[in-house]
């Protein structure tokens, strides 16, 4: 009596009782591990299978239903031993095969393992008995107080079992050739025979050591369990995080391309992105933009793949045409930030200001009252919205109005009252910042002891891109008194003392210690209580 | 020096041009082209002929296409290329050339009679 199995050879369905399977299953791993070098094995397996189907085919005639070892032996007399189907391109290959030596490779010996086969394994690498690795291990131990068992574990964890008859003749450094593929699967079954004949002191010694493997091979596989779970769980994380990152990308890039057709709504001031370097650049802001877009996505999408790997192993091989381009593609966003960065620090290397003063006069007792000034033409009131955009004249010429003008108060150091009004801008060499700077219109005027300051400088659309402004330096006597009109908020430097008080652009000021000190305020001195200057 | 590596040698070398023969006339699969192979003792047993074919397949010398069989597994149907075609002209040259050859060296005193 013998069992029988279904297998299944180019779609056909055979019963095959189970030493037949087995000897064809030699047989057909003989032939594969033969043609490993063939680049088309599996078409050739697949060939051969689909013959070997149609020989069985026609040995099932009359009223045979099953295939048994003779048939697959007589198949195996018409299709030839496997060194049959070598067809080598040249006469010495037939002859080198033999002599190719594999490099030994590490693998861990399950078959003569007590715990895990390293030590085993790292005997054949080694060329040494397993009782002086596993001696080694023991004396190792102890030495490093234990610590050594995590390299032992590490090796566990990292070296590969070998499974298939060519990974033990590597193992052993033995040549992956037909004879000794043979002799090994020979052995195999001489250990499976041994095992049932012999009852012997070889064989209880063995079956002690594989019940300690055994045990240990239990202790593997939860581990391996274990370190599945913590993988997938991983995974969920890293999904989640790429997951999230990908979309509010997303969200953010759709958001910026949004804000850049409705015109200029300053994003840098909103503190939500930093792009002062590369507006000032002279390269288009689309494409910074969308080069920071690739240069975070792509990492995002690689992790993202990579944890939807992690999450579900069966998932479909990651074509590599596809990881290449982007991750050239990646390195081309880079490339691009890097050069906008370099570009960006060249054109803004050095500032360059064109000045001019103008002294006030003022007696110690006038008042000096600062206004911004706007424009009906180009905004509704001075506010500075660090704003910068290409309108029009009243002559209909295209011009840069631009908001970036600063106003500091200053100690005079000889009690004289002046005002310093710089025009600067930012190039490679200072002369091209001074022919830009000098390009600046800025307009101001004193009016006996009122300054009426422009809030807005114009230039021509072509320092668009730029970096530039207007920094305007009022020198007062340290008594002076000063006025300021509430729209000069933004654009003064100064803090004021204190900080916030009532009706603060009605005060009066001096200038003490580079703060707008409040002279006509109500103030709290320390003791909390209410005091008039 | 092994007689039968030696024979083995010979004819695997002419297997290819005996297989590209065998299709110039028609179109066959394995179980065919192995038939006439095996009636010419060409080959002995049946394992070599697939990589063989594999190979001329992927030099495209040859190529096939699939047709349903009766009671069995699909069968490959194997046909010369143009390429595979010049092949077979040039190897019938070469081989031609090389019976004179042959003849000529084996059998000396026979031509030297003649």
């Amino acid at each position: 009596m013998n069992k029988t199995l279904d297998i299944n050879i180019a779609n056909q369905i055979f019963h095959i009782d189970e030493n037949a399977y087995k000897v064809l299953k030699n047989y057909l791993d003989a032939i594969k591990s033969y043609l490993a070098n063939e680049n088309s094995r599996d078409e050739i397996i697949q060939d051969i299978e689909s013959r070997i189907a149609e020989l069985f085919i026609e040995r099932m005639i009359s009223d045979k239903q099953v295939i048994t070892s003779e048939d697959v032996k007589e198949i195996i007399k018409i299709m030839g031993e496997p060194q049959d189907y070598d067809i080598s391109e040249d006469e010495d290959t037939q002859q080198t095969h033999h002599k190719q030596y594999v490099d030994k490779k590490l693998y861990r010996d399950k078959e003569n393992s007590y715990i895990s086969g390293v030590s085993a394994g790292l005997g054949h690498y080694l060329g040494i008995d397993v009782v002086w690795v596993r001696l080694l291990w023991i004396l190792f131990t102890i030495f490093s107080t234990g610590w050594f068992i995590l390299i032992y574990v590490l090796l566990w964890i990292l070296v590969p079992e070998a499974r298939t008859t060519a990974e033990k003749l590597a193992m052993k450094g033995e040549p992956i050739n037909l004879s000794n593929i043979e002799k090994k699967i020979k052995e195999g079954y001489d250990n499976v025979s041994e095992k049932i004949k012999d009852v012997d002191v070889k064989k209880h010694s063995k079956q002690a050591q594989s019940n300690i493997s055994s045990f240990f091979n239990q202790v593997e596989k939860i581990a391996i369990k274990i370190g599945e779970v913590l993988i997938k769980i991983i995974g969920f994380f890293l999904l989640v995080f790429s997951g999230l990152g990908l979309i509010s990308l997303l969200f953010t890039a759709l958001g910026l391309g949004g804000v850049g057709l409705f015109g200029n709504i300053d994003l840098i001031e909103s503190g939500i992105i930093r792009l002062d370097g590369l507006i000032y650049s002279g390269v288009p802001t689309w494409l910074a933009i969308i080069a920071t877009f690739i240069a975070v996505a792509i990492p995002l999408i690689l992790v993202f793949i990579f944890s939807l790997k992690m999450l579900f192993s069966n998932l479909k091989r990651i074509n590599r045409t596809f990881i290449i381009s982007i991750v050239a593609l990646w390195i081309l966003s880079i490339a691009t930030l890097i050069f906008i960065g370099v570009n960006s620090s060249l054109r803004e290397r050095v500032s360059g200001e064109i000045v001019n003063t103008n002294s006030l006069n003022l007696t110690p007792q006038d008042t000096l009252f600062i206004k911004m000034r706007g424009n009906l033409d180009y905004t509704v009131t001075p506010f500075k919205h660090n704003e910068e955009k290409i309108t029009y004249d009243k002559n209909d010429n295209k011009i840069l109005y631009d908001s970036n003008v600063d106003v500091k108060f200053n100690h005079s150091s000889d009690q004289v009252a002046y005002i310093r009004v710089s025009k600067w801008t930012y190039a490679f060499d200072e002369n091209k910042a001074r022919n830009q700077a000098s390009l600046l219109t800025y307009n101001y005027e004193i009016d006996a002891n009122q300054i009426l300051l422009d809030s807005y400088l114009l230039s021509p659309p072509e320092l668009v891109d730029n970096y530039l402004g207007i920094d305007i330096d009022i020198y007062v006597p340290e008594d002076l008194k000063i006025k300021l009109n509430e729209n000069t908020k933004d654009f003064l430097e100064n803090y004021f003392h204190p900080i916030e008080s009532e009706n603060k652009f009605d005060q009066i000021y001096v200038l003490n210690d580079n703060k707008l000190s409040c002279s006509s305020c109500k103030i709290n001195d320390n003791t909390g209580n209410p005091i008039e200057q | 020096m092994n007689i039968e590596n030696t024979k083995a040698q010979m004819r695997k070398g002419i297997l290819e041009y005996c297989i590209l023969s065998i299709l110039k006339n028609k179109d066959a699969y394995v179980a065919e082209i192995l038939d006439e192979l095996k009636s010419a003792k060409l080959i002995v047993v049946e394992g070599t002929i697939y990589p063989l074919l594999t190979r001329l397949k992927n030099a495209e010398l040859l190529e096939y296409r699939w047709e349903e069989s009766t009671g069995g597994p699909p069968r490959k149907y194997y046909k010369l290329t143009s390429t595979g075609q010049k092949f077979l002209d040039e190897l019938s040259g070469s081989w031609k050339d090389l019976q004179i050859a042959v003849k000529t060296i084996t059998n000396p005193k026979q031509n030297n009679h003649e």
